[in-house]
């Protein structure tokens, strides 16, 4: 299958501090990649690196087969690379009316402009604001000119910086959706960079998460769910805790004791680990299991979400119940497939 | 006039050196064009007739030498405004720009300077008012015949002809009124980017 964007051992140092180190991507035509990291792991960094806004200090950069940065022996700059960018803060140009902002990103050969523009606005359901300057404008409505402004120019890949993180909740929904489908009629392929969940589940094909600079985890975001990398990826993919859980060895593997009650996962133990659980890994159990007592359980958007104490725990367990769940002593059964340990470093162990 | 526009062309050169250099540069920089402002009137135009009576730059006595001298002064004020249009300028705009394959001249053009054309022209208005009134430098420098107005004002005032010098100084105000109105109406009728004048928008 035809590559979109390759990169091979990217770098880049910014002040004398690594940014990106040894970083190796991959996107197919027509997949959308979310781009994920916490704050300054190096995500606007390698989208600008990618849009040539910025340069490699080491690796290669290849946009639809052809090298656009080869660390110093080739550089193509962002004019030439035939790409679309959203902005995180929209970047319209404020002294046009949208229809210009449109109109002047479409390639200069285009005939009849102004019904290209408007046919783009019109797609984005912002037609009817298309004399209008940016400023008059919604965040929403913005982001949707700015989206038709990145289409304008016909780009095979597309760039986005944040672009729905300034929305409310449900503007940001809708866009979600609408992008996705235009993006899917269009044939795109789109790198989003975000650290909202939301983007992973509803948009990506691929998920490629960046810490300290560097690629921890890529894959599909059922494979980010189901075997979290990183302590950062577990929360991001929705895991719960992070609390430090004494382990033991038992053949080889990881033993948890966890209220007189051992779990064995696979894997080496680690000296110190710190625990982390899905949603509906821990449930009350009717007999057996572990001893716990239910230290709170407050309703939270149609379950119950309940806190156990269990002995030796510096922290409670949280888990979700149907129904409301008396407070006091209690039994529970954690699902060893649903729980995740990472020693204290970081590093998953199982 | 002249004078005006090259002292805003040369804070623009000034501003874009400066650009993506240390602040020691500016620094620098800045430090080197307030003392034009420290240094009285008198004494700079003294020093342009010093430097300029001679065979290797005779300018002494020529409107370019006036012209270069205006400049010189009202660049400071040029750089002040103009930095500050241009610090508030957000550099994302022209990655957009650059993002959408925009030539070169249109994004100097339809883009960068469209947005500076508001801050740029005020400049422009208060460096051709102060320079319209000029006295010191033009004292000294003015090209025999030619007075600049602020040395006809003056003129006439010592010949006790004040009728003459008031209706000058009144004339001079109305010149910078007006050229105040048409670079407003200039403004008010921006337009579309001339990228895309004729191109059916």
């Amino acid at each position: 299958m035809r590559r979109s964007l390759r990169i091979l051992g990217a770098s880049r140092r910014l002040g004398g501090r690594v940014v990106l180190r040894g970083i190796d991507l991959a996107l197919n035509d027509g997949d959308f990649l979310v781009l994920a990291g916490e704050s300054g792991s190096g995500k606007t960094t390698m989208l600008r690196m990618i849009a040539g806004l910025d340069r490699a200090d080491a690796g290669i950069v290849e946009i639809n087969g052809t090298v656009m940065d080869d660390a110093g022996r080739v550089f193509i700059p962002a004019e030439r690379r035939g790409l679309g960018m959203v902005f995180q803060d929209f970047a319209l140009w404020p002294h046009l009316s949208c229809l210009e902002n449109v109109a002047l990103a479409l390639p200069p050969v285009t005939p009849k402009r102004n019904e290209a523009a408007m046919a783009l606005l019109d797609r984005l359901g912002v037609a009817a604001v298309a004399r209008r300057r940016p400023a008059q404008l919604s965040g929403g409505q913005q982001q949707r000119v700015g989206i038709a402004r990145a289409l304008a120019t016909r780009p095979s890949l597309l760039l986005l910086d944040e672009p729905l993180s300034s929305l409310d909740l449900e503007t940001r929904e809708r866009l979600r959706e609408e992008l996705r489908e235009s993006l899917r009629a269009t044939g795109v392929s789109a790198v989003l960079v975000s650290h909202d969940p939301e983007d992973c589940w509803k948009l990506a094909d691929q998920v490629a998460v960046l810490e300290n600079g560097a690629i921890r985890q890529q894959g599909t975001p059922q494979a980010l769910w189901e075997a979290p990398a990183s302590p950062y990826i577990a929360r991001f993919t929705g895991a719960h805790g992070g609390i430090p859980v004494p382990v033991m060895a038992r053949c080889g593997q990881a033993a948890l004791v966890l209220g007189g009650e051992v779990i064995v996962l696979p894997g080496a133990p680690p000296e110190k680990a710190r625990l982390f659980w899905r949603d509906d890994a821990i449930c009350p159990a009717g007999e057996g299991g572990i001893a716990a007592e239910v230290v709170s359980v407050n309703f939270e958007a149609g379950r119950f979400r309940v806190r156990w104490r269990v002995p030796g725990l510096a922290q409670p367990l949280s888990g979700y119940a149907a129904a409301p769940v008396p407070l006091g002593a209690q039994r529970i059964s954690i699902d060893p497939a649903k729980i995740f340990l990472f020693d204290v470093s970081g590093d998953h162990c199982p | 006039m002249i004078a005006a526009t090259l002292a805003l062309a040369t804070g623009i050169a000034v501003l874009k050196l400066q650009h993506g250099r240390s602040l020691w540069f500016a620094a620098g920089m800045q430090g080197l064009l307030a003392t034009n402002m420290a240094v009285p009137g008198l004494v700079l135009g003294a020093g342009y007739v010093i430097a300029f009576n001679n065979n290797v730059l005779p300018l002494y006595g020529t409107a370019l030498l006036l012209i270069v001298a205006y400049a010189a002064g009202a660049l400071p004020v040029a750089v002040r405004l103009l930095g500050t249009a241009t610090a508030q300028l957000d550099m994302k705009l022209d990655e957009a720009a650059r993002i959408f394959a925009l030539p070169l001249s249109t994004r100097l053009i339809d883009i960068e300077a469209a947005l500076l054309a508001r801050p740029g022209l005020h400049a422009w208005l208060l460096v051709a008012a102060a320079v319209m009134f000029e006295l010191p430098v033009s004292e000294l420098l003015y090209v025999p015949g030619e007075m600049p107005l602020g040395v006809a004002i003056v003129s006439a005032d010592m010949m006790a002809r004040y009728d003459v010098a008031a209706r000058l100084a009144l004339l001079g105000m109305a010149v910078l009124a007006g050229l105040a109105a048409a670079l407003c109406l200039a403004l008010r009728l921006g337009g579309m980017p001339r990228s895309l004048e004729g191109k059916a928008v």
